[in-house]
């Protein structure tokens, strides 16, 4: 199965259904045409044995009525009438003989012409008006005669109706049959079509599922695992693709990761000497140095501190997004709470009022959650410190439907014109001297949010505060 | 109980070596300092071997103060060295290094290091923390032999 590719699963599908369906249609069609055959055949042979058992009872009335109207009227021209239409019973007495015991057909001949003989020679009698016997014995031999006739006719017609009937079951039993097949053949076709596409589906299903599962774990910065891959299929090519792309990353994140090491090394040390040499002509050679040179060496050291400063935050970044993103349950509310307290404690003299929504729990990882509340309500805290009445609220509400949860402050906020630039990195919209900094724990806190699966976006407008809110789905 | 032995001082970058020179001197810290400038020579130096053969093996530093990248052998290398011989098996090597990776991090204790300090870039956070370092393990510790 996984050697085809997605258009031949599919097309097997179709064949399948295809193939089910002629095969239903033609067991049905022939089973059908058995029980057909057996109808007809019914018709053919038995309906002629009814048609004719009826004809026998009729002619047999007929013959005892025109005997009897015959001696009424006393008229030996309708005997002669009553005659030809006992040579009609006979004959079809015999004609009855391809599928009537012959034994009975026999008796019932002879019962027949006793009894026309006896109402014969009675009829005759009263007719011609002659002596002999007393008629009302003949006339007593007769009815006996009559009934004895009557009653072999009857035999033969109720041995057709029972074949007649026999047949007829026989033939609805057939059609029974015929349907239960009809429908266990189609219910077998459905369950071949059922499990073929099963198959396929399952297949289909449980690659689009791996390329899936390889993407999440992708994106969360794990490449040690690559997607199962295995046959030749569309989606197949997909995970390989998928794969190479994910190999490419790896080796990309390998280079920023040795890039990074390298700033790391590399770039602090001649800032160190920087700001050690600057400092030992500030300690060694300050009271020969005009105030002046002492300024400036005195910039050189803060600029070296600064920019030791901004490699530390960029090799922070870029740790964060190398480490592995392990998402549990974290209760932000806690985390902010305490994030709070340090504030207050690293900064005794500030009055700010700082309320914490409590419960706010999601589904994150917990430490770089830590990352995110204490870079946003460190700029809350940072830029509240002009604000003697400096208010910092931490909760969470429903904003187009998702559960966002926002950061919001009363200090120095920004011109939203510039909203774009909040979040780049080394981006400003303050100096320095109004506040420190140096432009990359927005940067840092993008990122994060963005590994979550999550969105960030600020409001404000300048000097009446400003909210960060955040999802993280 | 000043602990007087020389202290030994992995270095190739003659700033950094100077700075930290100058931290020492600052400091009131009086032991003797040896520098070396690469990892080979570091080896050579504490085993006596090479250059250093004529030197008596059995005089170790009080403290190694080991930078990570160097040439020749890198700090984890020599650090490797000094953990599998069993005449420096025990002697307290301190990782001073720009790195603040967290693989050179894991690296140096699992080899064995006693400490792993990050020279900031910071002249008095660089001097103070020389300054405590000295103290801690040049007058407070207590080593082997």
């Amino acid at each position: 199965m996984s050697h085809l590719n997605l258009r031949q699963k599919l097309m097997a599908i179709v064949c399948t259904v295809v193939l089910a369906f002629t095969i239903a249609t033609i067991l049905g069609w022939y089973f059908d045409s058995e029980v057909q055959m057996q109808l007809k055949n019914v018709r053919h042979h038995y309906i002629p044995i009814i048609e004719l058992g009826y004809r026998l009872d009729s002619e047999f009335s007929a013959i005892a009525l025109g005997l009897r109207d015959a001696a009424a009227a006393q008229d030996p021209a309708a005997l002669e009438a009553v005659s030809q239409t006992k040579d009609k019973l006979i004959a079809d007495l015999d004609q009855s003989r391809d599928f009537v015991d012959p034994q009975l057909i026999a008796d019932a001949k002879a019962a027949v012409d006793d009894y026309f003989k006896i109402a014969q020679e009675t009829s005759g009698r009263i007719i011609s008006s002659e002596a002999g016997t007393p008629l009302v014995d003949t006339m007593m031999q007769m009815q006996a005669k009559r009934i004895a006739a009557q009653a072999l006719l009857k035999k033969i017609t109720a041995f057709d109706r029972e074949r007649l009937t026999k047949a007829f079951a026989e033939s609805v039993a057939a059609q029974k049959y015929s349907t239960n097949i009809s429908l266990v053949i189609n219910l077998l076709c459905l369950l071949f079509v059922g499990l073929v596409a099963g198959v396929i589906w399952r297949d289909l299903v449980a690659k689009i599922g791996a390329i899936g599962a390889g993407l999440e774990r992708f994106g969360a910065g794990d490449f040690k695992v690559p997607i199962p891959v295995r046959g030749r299929d569309e989606l197949s090519v997909l995970g390989r693709k998928v794969n190479l792309m994910a190999e490419r990353l790896q080796g990309l994140m390998k280079e920023i990761e040795s890039f990074s090491y390298s700033v790391a090394h590399d770039l602090r040390a001649p800032l160190r000497s920087v700001a050690g040499f600057s400092t030992v002509l500030i300690e060694d050679h300050g009271p020969s140095l005009n105030e002046d040179a002492r300024s400036s060496l005195n910039r050189i050291v803060a600029a070296a501190q600064r920019m030791g400063q901004m490699v530390d935050g960029l090799l922070s970044l870029s740790r964060l997004n190398r480490t592995a993103l392990v998402k549990q349950s974290v209760n932000l509310s806690h985390v902010a709470a305490r994030i709070a307290e340090e504030l207050k404690t690293n900064d005794p003299d500030r009055q700010v009022k700082v309320e914490v929504a409590p419960e706010i729990i999601a589904s994150a990882d917990p430490k770089l959650m830590e990352v995110v509340l204490s870079n946003l309500l460190g700029n809350a805290w940072k830029f509240t410190k002009k604000n003697g009445n400096a208010q910092i609220q931490f909760g969470r509400k429903q904003i187009e439907g998702h559960p966002t949860i926002f950061i919001r402050d009363n200090g120095a906020g920004f011109d939203m014109r510039y909203a774009d630039k909040l979040f780049g990195t080394f981006q400003r919209l303050h100096t320095v001297n109004e506040f420190e900094g140096h432009g990359i724990g927005l940067a840092t806190v993008r990122s994060i949010i963005g590994r979550h699966g999550g969105k960030i976006w600020a409001e404000s407008e300048p000097e009446k505060g400003a909210t960060f809110y955040f999802t993280l789905d | 109980m000043t602990n007087n032995r020389f202290v030994l001082l992995v270095e190739d970058n003659a700033d950094d070596e100077a700075l930290t020179l100058r931290a020492f001197k600052k400091s009131r810290i009086k032991n003797e300092i040896t520098v070396v400038r690469d990892g080979e020579e570091a080896v050579d130096f504490l085993f006596a071997s090479g250059k250093y053969s004529k030197r008596n093996a059995a005089d170790l530093p009080e403290v190694v103060l080991l930078d990570l990248k160097i040439p020749k052998l890198n700090g984890h290398q020599v650090l490797e060295r000094i953990r599998a011989n069993p005449a420096t098996k025990t002697l307290p090597v301190i990782v001073l290094t720009s790195s603040n990776e967290e693989v050179d991090l894991m690296k140096s204790y699992e080899n064995g290091a006693n400490s792993y300090i990050v020279k900031p870039v910071d002249t008095n956070q660089f001097i103070s923390c020389i300054e405590q370092l000295g103290l801690y393990w040049l007058v407070l510790n207590q080593s082997i032999t």
